[in-house]
């Protein structure tokens, strides 16, 4: 049994039940040997205090009354003939058979005459049955009424659980802890260790960051000097250094900072949102990209918005989520190609579009992209990771991010939505 | 022209050097921030080679002394953090730019010269962006051995974005810097004007990107 609820109740019940029938077992056996001793008390009574006068009245050894009670009289002289009982020779209880019927009689034996009170067993049975019972039976009533009262006392004091079972999910990914107000005492360590473990594992979280951004900029430094001495040779002749070696360090370059652009998109901690300008962000990264577009011969521009477009977001994030996708779609086109950053707000969001004329993605590939290091084309000099880190910085903005290949051409639309910001 | 370079790693160090010495300058090198502080002290430098990871003091705190101490000899800041805050403390620092590794050699060479032209430019009030040299007090404006006087409307929005070069200005952020100058704005104020300004000079003095502002490049491909 995997509930805590069921074996509770389970136990409970079962304890209840077999209390409450041991006790009105033991109860009626008890109640029945005091209800025979009363019967044979009234038994004696009566064979004693029989009236003399209804005693001679009666013929000798006969039933002189009907009622639940008989009792038969003989004389000291009487012969019993054909009496129903028996004459008794001695003063005392007995059980007797008298008539076809099994009787228990009380004989008072004297010189002058014997009279017997005596009881039919199956009348005294059934009324010993019955008393018995009826006192008995308030134990019985009692049982249910307890288990009722038992299984409402068990649910209470599992509702403290329930409550933690549904707050847990409600928590969200960078949460640190779980609130121990109100948490049973038995529970807490339980969330205790539980925040414990909660925190041992935000702090890898930051390890891994911290370490990845530790590595990454311990890279810079020698490749730095790695490009240093490429430019430095390749000044003396053209193919002083092979152009596969530039490739490779311009590859490894672009790894690094894009390491360090995933660390910082991944990086646990809350993110505060205000309101920004959409447009003024645009301007920074397509400042930024402007000299590789303007290498390639890439048109890069949109339409021009006759207002300021505001979103909800971060500035760093935003930042880091415009350039890759912009920088994708700059990478990605051929020279002489087109890439067009378009905004439109519709009913409480923000919809940013980049469409490129590039190759476009298969269609078994859309969903992969998203991943990191997956690349579509190893001639490209992309490292795989500027959709993951978009994705990274969108989420931690609470953008999403829809990618598609264009209907009216080859090319690639990767679209933003995010939420809008009433300027204030 | 002779060049500090400020920089605890020895194969940059060395590498950095060669390269500016191969390009006709004098080189001296350090690798703490004491040891430049020394060298600052004696020697007049045309620009500083500052990395910000230093072993004995950072870069930054370099620089602090520098400034308060009145040395405003040229800086250019070469790291390997390239995150916002230290670049804004860099810049505020009275860094005249920022260099984040890995870098090309031409990147570098292109920084430096940038950082000399404003330097002198500081000294005598001219704006420097790219290949346009701008004068303020006169309205003179040089660019690819052209030198024309523009008229003030003209100026402010080329003064606009040269100020910040590299950074792309939208319509109303132009149109914003053209009535500061006391002028009144017409919807296609922006547009006629750079056309006059592109006549005058060539298509290249201002780059446009379509529906989102203007530009002047920060240094010369």
């Amino acid at each position: 049994m995997r509930s805590l609820r069921a074996r509770l109740l389970f136990g409970l019940f079962a304890i209840l039940g077999a209390t409450g029938l041991a006790v009105g077992t033991a109860a009626f056996f008890i109640d029945r040997g005091v209800i025979d001793g009363a019967l044979d008390d009234e038994l004696r009574e009566i064979a004693q205090n029989v009236d003399p006068i209804e005693a001679a009245r009666a013929e000798s050894g006969r039933v002189v009354a009907e009622d639940i009670f008989v009792a038969a009289v003989w004389t000291a002289t009487e012969h019993q003939g054909e009496a129903d009982f028996v004459r008794p020779a001695v003063t005392g209880f007995d059980t007797v058979m008298a008539g076809g019927e099994e009787w228990r009689i009380y004989a008072e034996v004297r010189p002058e005459r014997t009279v017997i009170g005596a009881q039919r067993m199956e009348v005294r049975r059934e009324l010993v049955a019955v008393r018995a019972f009826e006192a008995v039976l308030p134990i019985l009533a009692a049982v249910p009424i307890a288990l009722l009262v038992v299984g409402w006392i068990v649910s209470r004091a599992m509702r403290p659980l329930d409550r933690l079972a549904a707050e847990l999910p409600a928590l969200g990914d960078r949460s640190a802890a779980i609130p121990t107000a109100g948490v049973p005492s038995e529970v807490l360590p339980l969330v205790v260790a539980m925040n414990d473990l909660l925190g041992r594992l935000k702090r890898q979280l930051e390890f891994r960051t911290r370490f990845v951004s530790d590595a990454a900029h311990e890279l810079r430094t020698p490749l730095a000097a790695l490009q240093l001495q490429l430019d430095a040779a390749s000044a003396g002749g053209r193919d002083a250094v092979p152009a596969d070696a530039r490739a490779s360090v311009a590859r490894m370059s672009a790894l690094v900072a894009q390491m360090l652009d995933l660390a910082r998109a991944e990086a646990p901690g809350e993110t505060r949102l205000a309101p920004l300008s959409l447009d003024e962000a645009v301007r920074s990264v397509v400042g930024e990209l402007l000299p590789i577009a303007e290498a390639k011969g890439i048109d890069l521009g949109g339409d021009e918005a006759p207002a300021e477009t505001f979103v909800l977001a971060e500035p760093a994030d935003l930042h880091l989520l415009l350039r890759n996708l912009i920088d994708n779609a700059v990478r990605y086109t051929p020279p002489g190609g087109r890439v067009d950053l378009v905004a439109a707000a519709d009913s409480g969001a923000v919809a940013f579009e980049v469409r490129d004329t590039g190759p476009g993605i298969p269609a078994a590939m859309l969903e992969r992209v998203f991943d990191r290091f997956v690349r579509l084309d190893p001639d490209t000099a992309g490292t795989g990771l500027g959709l993951a880190i978009a994705r990274a910085a969108a989420e931690r903005m609470g953008a999403t991010l829809a990618i598609r290949n264009r209907e009216d051409g080859p090319g690639l639309v990767v679209r933003v939505r995010f939420a809008a910001a009433v300027r204030t | 022209m002779r060049v500090l370079i400020v920089e605890d790693d020895p194969m940059i160090a060395r590498s950095l050097d060669r390269a500016l010495t191969e390009a006709g300058m004098a080189v001296d090198r350090v690798a703490t921030a004491a040891d430049a502080a020394a060298a600052l002290a004696i020697q007049e430098y045309s620009v500083v080679l500052l990395d910000l990871g230093l072993p004995d003091a950072s870069g930054v705190e370099l620089l602090r002394r520098l400034r308060a101490n009145g040395n405003d000899t040229p800086s250019l800041v070469i790291t390997a953090r390239d995150d916002v805050a230290m670049r804004v403390a860099a810049l505020d620092l009275g860094s005249d730019d920022y260099l984040v590794k890995p870098f090309h050699l031409d990147e570098l060479l292109a920084r430096i010269r940038a950082v000399l032209r404003r330097s002198q430019g500081r000294a005598t009030g001219t704006v420097v962006a790219g290949e346009i040299q701008l004068d303020p007090a006169t309205h003179e404006v040089s660019y690819r051995g052209t030198t024309a006087v523009l008229p003030a409307r003209e100026f402010a929005l080329l003064h606009a974005l040269a100020e910040r070069p590299g950074t792309i200005l939208s319509r109303h952020q132009l149109e914003t810097a053209i009535y500061d100058w006391g002028n009144e704005v017409e919807s296609n104020a922006v547009d006629v004007l750079i056309h006059y300004v592109r006549k005058r000079f060539d298509k290249d003095v201002i780059r446009n990107l379509r529906g989102i502002g203007w530009t002047i490049p920060k240094a010369p491909r």
